[in-house]
């Protein structure tokens, strides 16, 4: 599966200044440590066909975008339609990151939320339900 | 190439006449075969000329017949000492020849068992050596930034004296080379659990407490068949300490450089090994010096990313001036560190893209104004994973590509919204390092950690993957050729590799010296191409021609 995060800018933010004596080599470093501790609630679903029983839909587009237009983040559901979305942080509500599906030839009919427990954290499961797009009537 | 070293050898097996009756040798200024007290015919040994005093070394590698030849016109007249490469061997003794205009120098070459393998191993035959799984090796990539894994195995320190080593090697500035260390200002934090890791491992596969390693040295194969088709030529730089970094050729034959840690920027004339610096004024003094990228813009000046310099530094050729466009004052640490950057594009809207490593941020110049933009692409992303926008790629719009170094991630920077996108690749925790953008829009770049090339189609939003052929090799860039074979080079194996996408199939060109390459070019107006390099580590910019 492949995820697509995107995000606004932030064009003179003031500078990270705590993290100015981090760990820097020109890039990352192997000896970095990788903490997903700080990781947000995590977003998974399937992508369905409704005119086909529910049936899953191939490498759909999955966007989830954060409200307020600061941060969006995209993942691409697997060939049985299932997608699984990480990579937020924390200090992101999950209240206010909206889910999205786009398929070719299809449109999305409502996308059915639902938290899997009322954990903090605990993942949520968002399925788009899709349906055929009527073809355009020829001009006349 | 100790130069003076070629007077005092002794010639072993040299005889001198006119071309011999074999292919090789009727077109050659110089050819002759290699054998062995085992092998009849050596395949895949690299042979070395050097005319006695000339920066210039050529190379070529010997047939299934273990036959090799210069041609004539790459080697002049004169006196030449000749050295090998071959896991396992060395020459029995030392040959030099005597090169005639009109004539075919023919030297056999008789290798013996090499009395040290050891010291002939690269990182990648150390790594492939060692027990222990790729988690417990991965880290030790980052050594070989500044030095080969030859330095760590052969230590005798223990696991608690390692540990006082990696917290030393943490002062050092990532350009460094152990000829020209410079020490950081800004101090780096080191996570001592890993650290603690890597040094119980190290402890188990150096020389602590033991004479000699506990595991059989393993060494890759010779190059054969196709990878023996190949003139490589080396071009010795004037002093020890240039760490030339990218490399890329103009378009009126000369070959311009990064030095990663020097206050330079070299040009060299391949055709007469002739070499010149222009040196730039330190913005920053006391911070180490030398530069990374280097890219062209549109215009035919040269770019710098500035390092701990900090900035970018914009040379014209025509006027030989250097122009600064520094960090603003209220933006700079001791840490600022600008070590990419692409203007490639900067006419469609007069921008240039740079990366801040410091604050793990992109940075857009403006040309007019010189003030920087600044983009955090991974601000909602947890504070526990580490990113570094590193490689850098335009498209016609001068929209930006970048590779997350520190992580996963392809990303998009759109040039009018400044919106970023970010793609992970595939494969988790690949450390997508440099690459380049191929006419089709396509970005194929490497998969540094992940040991893998990588290519992304912005129009599809789709990624393919293709294995390195050899574990541990680590790819630093790749560059797309006219053909549409794929080329990489990389810090830990002394090889190039040259990947047919469409196939999977893959040639693997052994470089004579042990070469720390970063930045690769394609000069796609030759053919075959031509591939260059820097040697970082050992002042020495590399021309690699195959011959198909």
């Amino acid at each position: 599966m492949r995820h697509v995060f995107g995000f606004s800018v932030v064009a003179g933010a003031a500078l990270a200044l705590a993290l100015a004596g981090s760990g820097a080599w020109a890039g990352g470093s192997g000896l970095d440590e990788q903490d997903d501790a700080d990781a947000g609630t995590p977003f998974f679903g399937f992508v369905k066909d409704l005119d086909a029983r529910g049936r899953g839909l191939a490498d759909a587009k999955v966007v989830a975008e954060i409200k307020g237009g600061n941060a969006s983040l995209v993942t691409r559901a697997d060939a049985q339609g299932h997608y699984r979305i990480t990579g937020f942080g924390k200090d992101v509500d999950p209240a206010t990151v909206e889910i999205t599906c786009t398929v070719a030839g299809y449109r999305l009919e409502r996308a059915a939320r639902r938290k899997v427990s009322n954990d903090p954290g605990a993942p949520i499961e968002v399925d788009c339900l899709m349906t055929k797009q009527q073809a355009a009537p020829p001009p006349k | 190439m100790n130069v003076r070293r070629i007077l005092v050898c002794a010639v072993l097996v040299v005889s001198t006449g006119l071309a011999a009756g074999t292919a090789p040798a009727q077109e050659a200024a110089l050819a002759g075969q290699v054998t062995s007290a085992r092998d009849a015919a050596m395949e895949g040994v690299l042979v070395s000329a050097q005319r006695n005093g000339s920066p210039i070394t050529v190379t070529v590698v010997s047939d299934e017949r273990g036959r090799y030849g210069f041609p004539a016109d790459r080697l002049p007249a004169g006196t030449y000492a000749l050295t090998i490469r071959a896991a396992g061997f060395e020459l029995d003794g030392s040959a030099a020849a005597e090169v005639a205009a009109g004539h075919t120098a023919t030297i056999d070459l008789r290798l013996r068992k090499a009395s040290d393998l050891a010291a002939q191993l690269t990182s990648t035959e150390w790594l492939i050596s060692m027990p222990g799984t790729t988690e417990q090796k991965l880290p030790l990539i980052e050594c070989m930034s500044c030095h080969t894994l030859e330095r760590v195995v052969r230590s005798k320190f223990s696991a608690d004296a390692f540990m006082g080593v990696l917290r030393r090697m943490q002062t050092y500035a990532n350009n460094s080379t152990t000829q020209h260390p410079q020490l950081r200002v800004a101090e780096r934090e080191l996570s001592e659990k890993r650290a603690r890791e890597l040094a119980d491992y190290v402890a188990t596969v150096n020389l602590s407490g033991r004479d000699t390693w506990s595991y059989p040295l393993k060494t890759l194969p010779r190059p054969h068949g196709r990878a023996t088709r190949v003139i490589i030529t080396e071009y010795a730089l004037p002093r020890p300490t240039i760490a030339p970094h990218d490399v890329r050729p103009d378009g009126q034959g000369f070959v311009w450089y990064s030095n990663f840690v020097e206050p330079t920027l070299g040009r060299l004339d391949p055709k007469t090994g002739a070499h010149t610096e222009f040196r730039y004024d330190l913005p920053k003094p006391k911070f180490p010096a030398g530069a990374l990228a280097l890219e062209p813009d549109q215009d035919g000046n040269w770019w710098l990313a500035m390092m701990f310099q900090s900035g970018l530094l914009r040379f014209d050729p025509r006027i030989k001036e250097f122009r600064h466009f520094p960090i603003p004052p209220e933006q700079m640490t001791d840490a600022t560190q600008q070590s990419l950057m692409m203007a490639g594009h900067a006419k469609v809207d007069g921008k240039v893209w740079t990366n801040d490593v410091s604050t793990h941020e992109i940075l857009r110049l403006d040309l007019a104004t010189g003030a920087y933009e600044r983009v955090n692409p991974f601000k909602s992303m947890p504070k526990g994973r580490q990113h570094s926008p590193y490689g850098m790629a335009t498209d016609a719009d001068n929209n930006l590509y970048f590779m997350d170094f520190g992580d996963e991630s392809i990303g998009r920077v759109d040039a009018k919204t400044m919106r970023t996108t970010l793609y992970p690749t595939p494969t988790p925790r690949s450390r997508p390092r440099r690459g380049m953008m191929d006419d089709q829009g396509r970005l194929w770049f490497a998969e540094f950690a992940a040991n893998k090339i990588g290519m992304f189609d912005p129009a599809k939003e789709d990624f393919k993957e293709w294995d390195a052929p050899t574990p541990h090799t680590f790819p630093y860039d790749v560059f797309l050729d006219h053909a549409g074979d794929v080329w990489s080079g990389a810090m830990s194996s002394d090889r190039v590799l040259r990947l047919d996408p469409a196939t999977g199939q893959s040639i693997e060109y052994l470089l004579p010296h042990q070469t720390n390459i970063r930045r690769i070019f394609i000069d796609d107006t030759t053919r075959p191409v031509t591939f260059w390099a820097g040697n970082n580590h050992h002042a020495a910019i590399v021309k690699l021609e195959p011959l198909d």
